[in-house]
């Protein structure tokens, strides 16, 4: 992939955590940095004028992206700050989460509200949701970071809508691969990273739907979020302006402004590329006996499995192949209690992955059975 | 095929002279890696302040399982004094290996459980 300089020496599998960036994003980044870097919403001189204008074009790019207004886009650092900020804003209330979730939306959670859990079962690959309980927020990721499993996100909204309670959706996996519509979902809240579309790190985004910014206090206070300030007293500034205190990194969103552009083009190509590499995977993985989790419902092309050798020991003699896959828990502890397993070994694809990335996996996988089991 | 799978390695990775329990020991202590899940118990028995015994069981990788094996027959005739005082130069010099930060935490995990169960055990007064 000539977008993508790094991949090029690197069988790089584990896009789950980040993704690699094209060459595209990387002139966007320079462009701005060398010709426009300016502060955002405050210097009324022609560079300012642009910086606050590619923060603005990028809101509305995201906007678009979702089928959201602009003026329900906050910029955030990344997911987990978009998270911390529903949940840290919201008054104490009862949560509905489920076992899949990644710890940035499980901790701030479990800190700040009552929450009660969704058990994943890992026979059919489904989480039990018990509508009868009662809850005031679903907050519920949209894809798994450990199996790949999709959740009927837009069903489960449905049912916390009729209950009248509010919907949080963790997108940052599914994001890079599969368009959302919030409206269509029917969410009052979605976090997702820049960094796991192609995009640069330290850049997130919040949706908040209009009727419910009310209901959030922001979470960080200081300049550029304030209405009026007297010696007496502040005044909040109304909207998503809120939750934005403090410089952002604008080059990071001029670098994702690039970067949703990319996805753009590429989305439909790339999730066909994702799915036949996660099919030939998951084929490779039963020619060796591997035994993965998850895949037997709607999955996204991440995979977790486990073979007789420990996956830190698997991680490392993969990196003589240049292969990177990730091992440990993903952030994902309350899972792994439920696989019965502390740590595995995880791919996960993006668009200019290979089936020779594949092949180097598995050949790997080999060797280090041999190295090891001897 | 490496440094790192160097044959003694594995050796001590796959036949441990020091695996076992003992019984009535004079510290036990266990401790686990939450970020890859590796789990150590360490058996020690002392005589005139300094360790006679030691074994333990655990699971994990490689480069721990072996650090474990190797470290329990270093320990033999230390003085808990002189096991506490270890530092990480010591253990990845034992080891000969040059290991990355993530993979330094692995190799760590033997003393630091040990250390540990000396501290727990100097706080409960030395009874022998
Ligand atoms: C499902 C899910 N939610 C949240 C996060 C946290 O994202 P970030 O670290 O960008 O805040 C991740 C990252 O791995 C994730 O996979």
């Amino acid at each position: 992939m000539k977008d993508f300089p790094i991949v090029q020496e690197l069988h790089y599998l584990d896009n789950a955590a980040t993704t690699q960036r094209p060459l595209q994003l990387v002139e966007a980044m320079k462009d701005y940095t060398l010709k426009f870097n300016a502060n955002a919403h405050r210097g009324i001189y022609s560079i300012g004028e642009k910086s606050t204008e590619i923060v603005e074009d990028t809101r509305k790019k995201v906007a678009n992206w979702i089928n959201a207004s602009p003026e329900e886009i906050v910029f955030t650092k990344g997911t987990t700050e978009a998270i911390n900020i529903v949940a840290r804003g919201l008054k104490k209330s009862k949560i509905y989460l489920t076992q899949l979730e990644h710890h940035a939306n499980f901790v701030p959670w479990q800190q700040f509200h009552e929450v009660i859990i969704a058990n994943y079962d890992e026979n059919t690959d489904k989480v039990n949701f018990d509508f009868e309980k009662e809850f005031d927020v679903l907050a519920t990721t949209y894809m798994s970071n450990v199996t790949g499993s999709i959740l009927p996100v837009k069903e489960l909204i449905r049912k916390a809508k009729e209950k009248r309670a509010l919907a949080l959706v963790d997108a940052a996996q599914v994001i890079g691969h599969k368009k959302i519509d919030v409206k269509d979902l029917g969410c009052d809240f979605l976090a997702f990273s820049a960094h796991k579309m192609y995009g640069p790190t330290g850049v997130g985004v919040l949706y908040i739907k209009k009727e419910v910014q009310e209901l959030v206090k922001p979470l960080i206070y200081g300049g550029n979020m304030i209405k009026n300030v007297t010696l007496e007293k502040t005044e909040l500034a109304q909207g998503i302006q809120r939750f934005e205190a403090g410089t952002m990194d604008i080059a990071g969103i001029a670098g994702f402004n690039a970067a949703l552009d990319y996805l753009a083009q590429n989305i439909e190509n790339f999730s066909l590329n994702e799915e036949k590499l996660t099919c030939y995977l998951l084929e490779k993985l039963d020619e060796q006996k591997i035994k993965y989790f998850g895949h037997k419902n709607s999955s996204g092309p991440v995979v977790s499995f486990v073979l007789d050798v420990h996956p830190h020991d698997v991680s490392t003699i993969l990196d003589r192949y240049n292969v990177c896959i990730r091992a440990g828990h993903h952030c994902a502890q309350p899972l792994m209690q439920c696989l019965g397993v502390v740590a595995t070994c995880r791919v996960s694809f993006a668009g200019y992955n290979t089936k020779e990335d594949v092949d180097k996996l598995i050949q790997g996988l080999k060797e280090a059975r041999r190295v090891i089991n001897g | 095929m490496d440094e790192l799978y160097r044959e003694v390695l594995l050796e001590h990775y796959k036949n441990p002279q020091n695996s076992g329990k003992l019984i009535n020991p004079d510290i036990v202590q266990k401790d686990s890696n939450p970020l890859c899940g590796d789990v150590v118990e360490f058996y020690l028995r002392l005589k005139e302040g300094k360790v006679t015994e030691v074994s333990f069981e655990g699971k994990g990788c490689v480069i721990c399982m072996a650090t474990s094996d190797i470290l329990s027959e270093k320990f033999k005739g230390m003085s808990l004094d002189e096991i506490q005082s270890m530092q990480r130069e010591e253990v990845l010099d034992i080891l000969g290996l040059n290991l990355t930060h993530t993979r330094v935490k692995c190799a760590m995990l033997p003393l630091v459980a040990v250390k540990k169960g000396i501290i727990e055990f100097k706080s409960k007064g030395e009874k022998k």
